[in-house]
């Protein structure tokens, strides 16, 4: 098969370009939505919900090695047979490119809610857009560097929670496990449509410099994810407790709510701008592998010919179906964890399994 | 003498381009470019080169008689060792006992009484004009087929004094000159070692520059010096007066804002890139050599920070960072405040900007737009205007348009202050090249902040980090190590590491020659060399 992208990406790139990717979108309302099953309990739900991560880059993996250099687009025709294939890929594709819409919504809803009070919000998500198109159309490597830079400011944000500790309650964190071990696990499941997103990698791995890593880089950035949002959780309950879960942003609240001698007040503007740094990424990284597919999908030349052509439309799918962002918030509440998990782990995994039976067969014939 | 008679010119008022004159001048051109080897005729050498330098006043013809043979020294004033050429060359050629024409070759006779080291013989006319041009005056006898051109050439030339533009309070004090046979000594007195190698391209059809590429052999990946000599040899024009002529033509990203070589006029800057595996490029007639392939990074790099201990090194190179931040970033900070995003003021001082903010008849964007361009006109007028005067434009500068300003209400006072910040944060940056870069990026940050706000900022941070991902430098990742994450490199970038840490040489185009001391010299260690 062809190569779209000739760049080649390392290992510790690949983590830096998903570390954004899973927490930029996450880190604003999984807790309040984790927090509406699990309650108390909420903070441990990212340990529950990282298994499908770690399930999720382990099928990956396995897929990669069986068929590497070979994005799901390719090998999902290998597996399933043409016409089948196909069909799969293109689910894919849409979903890729219906989910960035999502993300761009998503991100636009924060900035015009929360800091640029009037500026209409198309020209929020024209701007974040157009800023990922020109690095998508750069190639993969630029991406890639980019979001070394990037994703390392936008965790260094995430350091000024430590300014809380003085507000911290630990008694919002009792009493342990009130109505048994169910709830938890449905707030785990919130946060397993973000984990499933793993499945990115996929398109990531066909170009890592080292091909032989990939599991651990998949594996330990899931692990850092997991302790991210294990931070995170932390904090939103133990400041804010159970009536977290009333709030859209409930990271965003705590960090304003952040007075220390009198100076160090008052700068979720800046958190903000640092989150815009990580949403940047994941806009990118979903774009990328957006327009990377569908270029393989329909066996063009180059991807860059349509990653303009599909910022547009991914402006399109931003605004279309989605009313408010109660809407958006119920989506993801009861839609998205299903969704994202059948597409990105459950289907991965029937392709392991068709793959494994007939390679078996082939030896066994 | 005869050649140098003149002609009376009339000069004629040309209406128009005269027409008739060009073909003219290139058929001289011509003449020069072709190879023509010497005729055996001294009357007829003697006559190409009179009609060539007709009316050249410096270019002088002495005829002499040597043995039984008429000779002719051709030299042009003033470039050429006068005093050696009287003492050493006319006086052992007119003492006429010496030449015996019987004994074989009459030049090599000739050679072997000259006691000049540099001699060589020439044959063509081209070679002579040449030499000529370079200072070396050219011996022409009747009956030979070949000249002599002696090593003589001399000018005048400034002698080595502390570089001007790069400045160190502990570090060599010598700096380059505008001449490459100097510089190149500077270098060579600093590394003695048979691999530093060079070589050399002439550029510019009639200033003929030397070009010089350094390099240490071994230390460097020889497909950069292919590329680096390619892109040198594209380059086909007039003249090439200053180092900055080359950076254009081979640059990788030509209409980047960011300079991709690295220029300096300190030979110890120049020998510490060389033994990175770097080459520079040296030209006559500059004393900037530029050094390929540079990074971002190693553009924040000052050679003091390797000179004073690491500690120090680390502390002013993380402060050079965040003052880049400052300069690139603070106008636009304020603006975006001022005009978005009050609440993030703590109260009293929000108050103290509010309240010095009240007559001022600008919006803050306006205002620090003015302010910035007023200060970027200061400091080049600064630069620009004689010594005298400049101590007035300093007075203007800071009464007037400081104090007075304010004042009258015209401009607030922290606009002021932010744009002074600015500035000083931008002569933190030790490469000037950088810090023209990023005063010219200010401005259309500021325009962005004064539309978006703080996530107008960030978005030009983003297209800024996106450009400087794609950009490279011959080949190297402008924003390596940092951004492609290369670990041991780290060690000399936004910190310096020690020295006896730094184990390994930067990783540049491919893990070439990478080791670069023994790893057990951090001091107190006496584990025993196996």
């Amino acid at each position: 098969m062809r190569m779209l992208e000739k760049g080649k990406i390392s290992n510790l790139q690949i983590e830096f370009m998903m570390i954004p990717t899973i927490i930029a979108t996450g880190v604003l309302s999984i807790p309040s939505m984790a927090g509406k099953f699990a309650r108390h309990d909420m903070w441990m739900t990212p340990l529950f919900g990282s298994l499908i991560g770690f399930l999720t880059v382990f099928i990956v993996w396995k897929l990669h090695q069986m068929f590497p250099k070979m994005t799901p687009i390719q090998y999902s025709e290998k597996i399933l047979g043409k016409a089948l294939g196909r069909v799969f890929s293109f689910f894919l594709v849409v979903f890729y490119i219906h989910n960035t819409g999502f993300i761009i919504r998503q991100y636009t809803d924060f900035v015009t809610a929360n800091v640029m009070f009037e500026t209409p919000s198309i020209v929020m998500s024209i701007c974040i857009v157009v800023v990922s198109a020109l690095a998508v159309y750069r190639g993969i490597e630029v991406v890639a560097r980019s979001a070394v830079i990037c994703s390392s400011i936008f965790i260094c944000g995430a350091v000024c929670l430590l300014l809380l500790i003085p507000d911290v309650e630990i008694t919002y964190m009792l009493p342990f496990l009130e109505n048994g071990f169910l709830p938890v696990l449905k707030g785990s499941f919130i946060h397993s449509a973000w984990f499933s997103e793993f499945f990115l990698l996929a398109f990531l791995y066909p170009f890592a410099s080292s091909q032989k890593k990939g599991l651990k880089t998949g594996m330990r950035g899931t692990f850092f994810i997991m302790l991210f949002l294990l931070y995170v959780n932390f904090f939103v309950l133990t400041i804010l407790g159970v009536s977290c879960v009333n709030q859209f942003y409930p990271v965003y609240s705590i960090i304003r709510g952040i007075h220390v001698l009198g100076f160090f007040e008052n700068f979720e503007v800046v958190i903000t701008a640092f989150w815009v740094l990580g949403n940047f990424v994941k806009v990118s990284v979903f774009l990328y592998v957006g327009c990377l597919s569908l270029a393989q999908l329909f066996r063009l030349s180059d991807y860059r010919l349509i990653v303009f052509p599909i910022s547009i439309l991914l402006i399109f799918f931003s605004y279309w179906d989605i009313p408010n962002i109660v809407v958006l918030i119920d989506y993801m509440q009861k839609i998205q964890p299903f969704y994202f998990v059948i597409v990105q782990t459950i289907f991965p995994l029937f392709l392991l399994l068709i793959a494994l039976v007939r390679k078996k067969r082939r030896k066994v014939g | 003498m005869l050649f140098l008679e003149e002609e009376v010119n009339v000069i004629r008022i040309r209406r128009g381009p005269s027409r008739k004159k060009e073909p003219e001048h290139k058929g001289k051109q011509q003449t020069l470019s072709q190879d023509i080897p010497l005729s055996k005729e001294l009357d007829e050498n003697i006559k190409f080169f009179s009609s060539l330098f007709q009316q050249d006043l410096d270019v002088i013809f002495r005829s002499i008689v040597v043995g039984k043979r008429n000779a002719t020294i051709i030299y042009i004033e003033g470039i050429c060792d006068t005093q050696k050429l009287d003492e050493q060359v006319l006086g052992t050629l007119l003492d006429k006992s010496k030449f015996d024409e019987s004994k074989g070759d009459f030049l090599y006779g000739i050679e072997g009484e000259l006691p000049i080291s540099k001699i060589k013989r020439i044959s063509t006319y081209l070679a002579c004009m040449e030499d000529i041009f370079i200072g070396n005056p050219v011996l022409l006898f009747d009956g030979c087929k070949e000249a002599l051109s002696l090593g003589l050439a001399k000018f005048e030339k400034r002698s080595i004094e502390e570089p001007q533009a790069e400045t160190a309070i502990r570090g060599p004090r010598e700096g380059f000159t505008e001449a490459l046979g100097l510089n190149i000594s500077l270098v060579r007195r600093i590394i003695k070692n048979p691999a530093l190698k060079m070589k050399t391209i002439h550029i510019g059809k009639y200033t003929k520059t030397k070009v010089v590429i350094f390099y240490i052999e071994g230390l460097i990946d020889n497909t950069l010096i292919e590329e680096i000599e390619n892109r040198l040899n594209r380059i086909k024009i007039d003249g090439v007066l200053e180092s900055g002529y080359i950076e254009q033509f081979i640059e990788d990203s030509p209409y980047s804002p960011f300079p991709q070589l690295l220029y300096t006029e300190r030979p110890d800057v120049v020998s510490a890139n060389l033994l990175e595996g770097r080459a520079a490029i040296m030209m006559d007639g500059t004393p900037f050599s530029l050094i390929a392939p540079v990074s971002f990074f190693s553009l924040f790099q000052s050679q003091e920070d390797y000179y004073e201990r690491f500690w120090i090194g680390t502390f002013i190179r993380s402060l050079r960072f965040l003052f880049l931040g400052i300069s690139l970033f603070l106008p636009s900070i304020y603006v975006a405040i001022t005009t978005f995003h009050q609440e993030m003021v703590p109260s009293d001082l929000l108050i103290s900007i509010a309240s010095s903010r009240e007559g001022v008849p600008f919006p803050a964007i306006i205002e620090a737009i003015m302010m910035e361009i007023t200060f970027e006109a200061i400091r080049e007028a600064g630069i620009r205007l004689p010594k005298q005067v400049g101590s007035a434009v300093s007075i203007v500068g800071a009464l007037v348009i400081g104090q007075a300003a304010v004042q009258a209400g015209i401009v607030s006072a922290p606009m002021i202050i932010v744009v002074s910040i600015t500035g000083i944060a931008s002569f933190m940056v030790p490469r000037y090249s950088i810090g023209l870069s990023i005063r010219l990026l200010r401005f259309p940050i500021i325009i962005l902040a004064g539309a978006l706000g703080l996530i107008g900022i960030m978005l030009a941070f983003i297209l800024l980090i996106i450009h400087l991902s794609e950009l490279r430098s011959f080949g190297l990742p402008y924003l390596s190590p940092i951004a492609t994450l290369q670990k041991h490199s780290l060690k000399d970038t936004l910190i310096r590491a020690p020295i006896w840490r730094m184990n390994g040489r930067p990783h540049l185009t491919g893990e070439f020659n990478a080791e670069r001391q023994g790893t057990t010299l951090k001091p107190g260690t006496n584990k025993p060399r196996k």
